[in-house]
């Protein structure tokens, strides 16, 4: 009874917060819940014409396509291995960037190098790209002049396959660790300043001030950013890659979200590109909950579920 | 009040139909057609006394009543006039690069008439260029199967070719190259006898512009000196794939000694931007492939900052073909002209008439030069423009053509004498070139059952990118000559001969049923 009551108490006594669900779940119900139905066009031969009712089923036929294809085990091996560089080199970038700008004490440059990394986050990856492949470029490029004043051979790196990962992971890492690091910077902030002033009295230096007391209150963000990031890694945005992309490089750049581009949207096979999507969100789910799995197994308190 | 305004209205309505209805009795020979039609230039237009349109009028017995739209406020109009319902007998509306996505959308909700049948059985002239042109027909077909309008049919097919630098030329003393060894000497002395005359060794002997993720767009025009193919082709009623022809290795081996000596740009598949202007405007360029009239404008724009900038086009380079040729070529159907038949049109039949009249000699040659003696004369049994339409002193030449009635955006067919006698000349004189020596049938466009585009989809979509990327490693020289025949007899093995198949069946049942 008592139970009940309070279970009643908590929705009136926050009614506010209850109404500002609201919009988030009609955003998650409107795109994400309802558009699942559309996966049943990964087993039809869909016709936009004839309709999802009227289509021909066709069963695990696209799946087959995918899996038979001689260049599922190439675009699986880029994606992975590009979703592996962006973990091993571009998580821990921004963490570090924030433990940075965090240990700054002028104010005035800790605000100009964060506003500095945090402006390429909003720059379109059309013009980063473009900016890219003219800084990488062998007779104008920024890069190649410097290799040559240093009396090295200029290389055309975006024509060189085994650079196209080092690149792009690159790439990936200025334009989006300064906005990364806002999440962390944020969770600086909320490490209570006695723990520091304890630290030193106890006698504790700069690192190890870092290492038991800043490490550890960043923790959970860091577990949560990873779990995130790991669903993630699999899908690699296509436009990223094919504006970076040529002919020359296809063996290391072709991942699977280029091929459900040129198929997909390119020759309007909707329902190749529904099988190769949901295989994509299989991929992803497992993905995150092993990992959540792993971090519960580890430190019980910072997992997601 | 109330009442009143509608007594009005009433009132209103009934005299409007009454007199449209005396209307129809009194002229009872005339048909009364009321053309809603986009102006093709911002002049202002005498609508009752254009005698090439007083003469249509006559000889097709009906009275067109133009109501012309300026181009600034036409899309407006449209879509007010659909909304109201209330539609002109006759609509002649296009939208630029979205072409005549609106009038098909309407169309098919009922807007305009279909023109299948009323073409079939009263406009032979316009059976013969709409219906009975595959080409045509395919480019003016409605998602629904119907075709919703009139099109105006351009006479120049020829879309892209070859252009080289005649002042660059003459600085390493030499000749224009036909063939693809004389191509390559002239590369050479591009890239070794400073053309641009700097000092500095800064030539790209030949720049490509790229489309999308198609890196040989322009550059895989070479192919044709060596009667190879970049894609599927017809031999002898045989479809075949090119890059599985013998004859593709020599073409690749062609670019891939252009590349390796850097005669083609070293960057041509990576340059951002644009590789066109940025490098002919840094003076840098000697030599490219792409669209006529575009190309031919840079003399125009660079000829100020470029002292003796002669950009011209030449023929497409020969190696083993029998002849120059290229299958690069563009649609008949221009998405800037053309006209419909409104559903509450009161005479379809008579309309059709009309517009099919236009489509025959004496109408088109009223439509494109008008009335003889008046805005043309007859020189050597071709019609050339008066001084009324060349040398006006208050109009340009296309407004000049305009207010006297002539091209304008509506169902026609363009004379090909109309367009020598009109815009850039160097582009004129390419494209005249090429239309008259060198373009070829192109590879059909072919329909395919479910089944067949299933096996396309599935095995054609690997064939596709297989062959991008071998094509640009050969270029790069990534792979040597040697290995062309095992890296091309593998698309075999990737479903080629299925997809061949699927190909030869569906153009067989488009030409030898």
């Amino acid at each position: 009874m008592i139970k009940r009551n309070k279970k009643k108490y908590e929705l009136v006594d926050h009614k506010a917060l209850w109404i500002m669900l609201i919009p988030v779940l009609i955003y998650f119900i409107l795109f994400k819940y309802l558009p699942m139905a559309g996966v049943v066009i990964a087993f039809q031969r869909y016709s936009p014409f004839k309709g999802v009712l009227a289509s021909d089923w066709v069963g695990l036929e696209y799946f087959r396509q995918f899996f038979s294809s001689i260049y599922f085990t190439r675009v699986l091996r880029n994606t992975l291995m590009i979703g592996l560089f962006d973990l091993l080199f571009g998580f821990p970038f921004p963490i570090i960037l924030a433990l940075l700008l965090n240990g700054l004490s002028n104010r005035h440059f800790k605000k100009l190098t964060q506003t500095i990394t945090l402006l390429p986050h909003f720059v379109s990856f059309v013009v980063v790209a473009g900016i890219a492949i003219n800084m990488l470029s062998p007779s104008t490029g920024v890069i190649n002049a410097l290799r040559l004043k240093l009396g090295l051979d200029s290389i055309y790196f975006l024509q060189e396959p085994k650079y196209f990962w080092g690149i792009f992971t690159v790439i990936k890492i200025i334009k989006e660790s300064g906005f990364t690091a806002i999440i962390y910077l944020a969770a600086l902030t909320t490490i209570d300043p006695t723990l520091y002033e304890a630290a030193i009295c106890d006698g504790a230096n700069r690192a190890q001030q870092l290492k038991y007391v800043t490490f550890p209150a960043l923790i959970p963000t860091i577990v949560i950013m990873f779990i995130i990031k790991i669903g993630k890694i699999i899908s690699i945005s296509f436009e990223q890659i094919l504006l970076l992309q040529n002919d020359v490089i296809l063996s290391t750049s072709e991942v699977i979200s280029t091929l459900v581009y040129r198929r997909g949207l390119v020759n309007a096979d909707y329902s190749y590109a529904t099988a190769v999507g949901l295989f994509e969100t299989f991929v992803a789910l497992v993905l995150v909950l092993s990992s959540n799995a792993i971090v519960r197994r580890i430190k019980n308190d910072s997992s997601l579920w | 009040m109330k009442k009143f305004l509608l007594t009005i209205t009433l009132c209103f309505l009934a005299t409007t139909l009454f007199a449209n209805g005396a209307n129809e009795q009194e002229s009872s020979e005339k048909v009364n057609l009321d053309v809603w039609a986009v102006k093709a230039a911002e002049v202002p237009i005498e609508t009752e006394s254009l005698a090439n349109w007083k003469k249509v009028e006559d000889l097709t017995n009906v009275k067109l009543n133009w109501q012309l739209i300026s181009t600034q406020v036409k899309d407006e109009q449209f879509n007010l006039i659909m909304t109201s319902g209330n539609l002109p007998d006759v609509m002649a509306f296009y939208e630029g690069k979205k072409g005549f996505s609106s009038v098909n959308k309407f169309g098919s909700q009922g807007a305009f008439l279909p023109l299948e049948d009323l073409i079939e059985e009263n406009a032979p002239n316009l059976k013969k260029v709409i219906l009975d042109d595959p080409k045509v027909k395919e480019a003016l077909v409605a998602a629904d199967g119907h075709i919703y309008y009139i099109p105006m049919l351009s006479a120049l097919n020829a879309a892209r070719g070859w252009f080289i630098r005649y002042d660059w030329l003459d600085a390493v003393g030499m000749d224009v190259p036909t063939t693809t060894d004389e191509l390559y000497d002239v590369l050479v002395a591009f890239r070794d006898k400073d053309p641009n005359k700097n000092g500095i060794k800064d030539e790209i002997p030949m720049v490509f512009r790229r489309r999308g993720d198609d890196a040989f767009y322009n550059l895989g025009a070479l192919a044709y000196a060596f009667d190879a193919d970049p894609s599927w082709v017809v031999r002898d009623g045989k479809v075949e794939y090119g890059p599985a022809e013998e004859q593709y290795k020599d073409y690749l081996a062609y670019i891939a000694k252009l590349y390796s000596e850097k005669l083609i740009d070293q960057e041509v598949l990576t340059r951002a931007g644009n590789p066109r202007s940025d490098l002919f405007g840094k003076n840098v360029a000697g030599c490219i492939h792409d669209w006529f009239a575009s190309t031919a404008s840079l003399n125009d724009t660079l000829n100020s900052e470029i002292p003796g900038f002669n950009l011209r086009h030449m023929a497409p380079p020969l190696a083993t073909a029998s002849k120059p040729f290229t299958r690069i070529q563009m649609s008949k159907v221009r998405g800037d002209g053309g006209w419909s038949i409104s559903y509450s049109n009161p005479d379809p039949v008579a309309t059709i008439k009309m517009m099919d009249f236009l489509f025959s000699p004496e109408g088109s040659r009223l439509v494109n030069f008008g009335v003889e003696g008046d805005t043309y004369t007859m020189e050597n049994g071709q019609p050339v423009y008066t001084s009324k339409i060349t040398n006006n002193p208050e109009r340009g030449f296309h407004e000049s053509l305009v207010t006297n009635g002539l091209q304008w955006k509506i169902g026609l067919q363009q004379d090909i004498e109309y367009e020598k006698q009109f815009a850039n000349e160097i582009a004129t004189e390419a494209r005249i070139d090429y239309m008259d020596n060198y373009i070829v049938e192109e590879f059909p466009t072919l329909s395919f059952t479910e089944d067949e585009r299933m096996i396309i989809d599935d095995k054609f979509s690997q064939i596709k990118l297989y062959t991008a990327e071998m094509t640009a490693k050969a270029l790069v020289g990534g792979i040597k000559p040697s290995q062309y025949d095992q890296v091309f007899s593998k698309l075999n093995t990737m479903g080629l001969k299925e997809v061949q198949a699927v190909y030869q069946a569906a153009y067989d049942r488009k030409y030898n049923k």
